[in-house]
């Protein structure tokens, strides 16, 4: 059976109304805000996963082996 | 359980960091232990205390933590998050920002400032619950 997962609005839907509440935290241009609104409205899984694909995508993280569906 | 950068992170600090660092409650000599258990996950050993999961994800194995006091003593501090269907211990944000400032690196002030900079955009975000500012009970009115 397949398990029901709650509905979730899109990450940047989240993150866009989080923003909006960020308006008048000083000292930050809204550039940093929006990062911070990002991490905020981010579930944890979420958060590590753009950690990985930063990481993947620059590199620094490489299976040691290569997937068993790959092929040439 | 997770600390340093990686549990700032799975807090919501969009900051990097190259490796994960778990905290381990046995003493340091006992690091046969975690290493055993890492090399029977399919983990390559690197060095005593760093192993590389199969997927290429450095670990860092860590047994006493700058700044801090021991393994028990900031339990308390722990906050369960879940993660990939498990509840993982993650260290809080305020004592990953007291370690960092007792390291004291370059890299480790830069991530104090996203730390901070995180907390009070926490702080300002639950003190508007709704993200709605309610204004006053009467409407404005056009003009």
């Amino acid at each position: 059976m397949k398990k029901k997962t709650p509905r979730q609005l899109p990450l940047a839907v989240r993150a866009a109304r989080l923003l909006r509440r960020l308006e008048k935290v000083r000292g930050l241009s809204p550039a940093e805000k929006s990062v911070h609104a990002l991490g905020l409205a981010a579930t944890p899984e979420e958060r590590w996963q753009m950690l990985e694909d930063f990481a993947r995508s620059n590199g620094w993280w490489r299976p040691s082996k290569p997937k068993a569906t790959d092929s040439c | 359980m997770l600390i340093g950068m990686s549990a700032a992170v799975a807090q919501g600090v969009l900051g990097t960091t190259l490796d994960v660092d778990l905290w381990i409650d046995l003493p340091p000599r006992q690091y046969m232990r975690v290493q055993n258990l890492a090399r029977n996950l399919g983990a390559t050993v690197a060095a005593n205390t760093v192993v590389y999961l199969e997927d290429g994800t450095p670990v860092n194995f860590i047994f006493a933590v700058t700044g801090l006091g021991n393994f028990n003593q900031e339990y308390k501090y722990v906050r369960r998050l879940r993660f990939r269907d498990v509840e993982i211990p993650v260290l809080a944000l305020e004592r990953v920002a007291k370690s960092k400032a007792a390291v004291g690196r370059d890299k480790d002030l830069l991530h104090l400032k996203l730390i901070h900079e995180f907390l009070q955009c926490q702080k300002a975000a639950a003190e508007q619950p709704g993200g709605h500012r309610r204004r006053s009970k009467t409407p404005r009115r056009g003009g």
